[in-house]
């Protein structure tokens, strides 16, 4: 199966099995999502929709089907991922592109808790209150994954970030050791270890708890989670990391399954054939 | 002379109520169709709370699923993927987001 790799949304792409003209379609949607969507660049979306006086601000038609994706996310989750964390991830410090991150002396501020109830679209129409900065970065890289694959007609895969969707087998290395074959669907880890920065001598990372608006604790270092999509793994892959020694039963209630990485011990398994 | 001054007395007072009635039925419209047009139309109390433990535990309405976010039958549901032990050297990686 021919791969092909290119850098996009701060991560490393890889799709497998794509023509040439599906690679440049899919290279070019994730392009577009990176341009609507990202909270380094002024002129996204959504920083303009952030910068936005008023309370109430037209979104574009794709803008608007992502909130609608990102919204049913916090539903589904009882608004453990929640699209309203904008501002609490820049308090905690992620201001920037992750490359450009420093360790700094600064305490992390206080950030605002999850608002996703306030949220209100109406076709393109958002309405939200003054403070509420969205962040649909919590959907966007799986979404466009699963999107992606919709673009290769045969036997195929994307993986971005290491979050992926596959039609047809495809073996993958896990965090801590060990390798599972993914048949088909998506295949998504969340970590509170990779993706990390320093402020004031203290470890913050980029997974908030919305109920205190500050990066999460959570006895998880790393949870893979396994789903028809790589959009649902994704966000059932945060909520069990956010959920702590509550995450496994989650899983399984839904019938999903999933490894938990402690930051001690051995991993947790729930359902997990591999 | 007096019978018809009392007839059309009685046509204006019929006249003065079907005014005010008409104006009273407009007025309601009125308000009921701004509301409808708001976009910050809300057919429960708009959530207020900053805490995430209260959003949690609140439920949506199905009104608000018409109305505001489009479908939600699909809203609890996950589809589970298809896995198996590995078999060969891993082509793929995952962690990290």
């Amino acid at each position: 199966m021919s791969v092909h790799r290119f850098v996009a949304m701060g991560c490393d792409v890889v799709v497998g099995g794509a023509t040439v003209a599906e690679r440049r379609e899919i290279e070019r949607l994730f392009a577009e999502r990176d341009r609507m969507f990202s909270r380094f660049c002024p002129d996204s979306e959504l920083s303009r929709v952030n910068r936005a006086p008023g309370t109430v601000v037209k979104v574009s038609a794709a803008f608007a089907e992502m909130l609608v994706v990102a919204v049913r996310a916090a539903r589904q989750t009882d608004g453990l991922v929640d699209p309203t964390l904008g501002a609490a991830i820049e308090a905690a410090g992620y201001d920037r592109d992750f490359s450009d991150l420093q360790p700094s002396a600064e305490p992390a501020e206080p950030g605002a808790c999850g608002r996703w109830r306030s949220l209100r679209l109406r076709r393109t129409l958002l309405h939200r209150p003054h403070g509420v900065r969205v962040d649909l970065n919590g959907v966007v890289k799986g979404k466009t994954v699963d999107d992606a694959l919709a673009l290769i007609d045969g036997e195929g895969f994307v993986s971005a970030g290491g979050d992926l969707a596959a039609r047809g087998a495809v073996d993958v290395a896990l965090p801590g050791g060990g390798a599972v074959r993914v048949l088909n669907g998506g295949l998504a880890t969340s970590s509170v270890v990779r993706r990390r920065w320093l402020r004031a001598g203290v470890w913050q990372h980029h997974l908030m708890d919305p109920a205190t608006g500050r990066s999460c604790e959570t006895p998880w270092r790393e949870v893979t989670v396994s789903a028809a999509t790589c959009l649902e793994a994704d966000v059932a892959a945060k909520a069990a990391l956010l959920l702590g020694h509550d995450g496994p039963g989650w899983l399984e209630c839904r019938g999903l399954a999933g490894r938990f990485l402690p930051g001690l011990g051995d991993a947790l398994s729930v359902a997990w054939a591999a | 002379m007096e019978s018809r001054i009392a007839a059309a007395k009685a046509r204006a007072n019929r006249a003065n109520t079907v005014i005010l009635a008409a104006a009273a039925a407009l007025f309601v419209a009125a308000v009921l169709a701004a509301r409808m047009a708001h976009p910050a139309r809300s057919s429960q109390p708009a959530a207020t709370s900053d805490s995430a433990s209260s959003s949690r535990a609140s439920a949506a309405t199905s009104s608000d699923d018409d109305y505001y976010y489009g479908e939600s039958d699909e809203d609890g549901y996950y589809g589970s993927g298809s896995i198996a032990p590995s078999q060969s050297t891993p082509q793929l990686s995952t962690g990290g987001s």
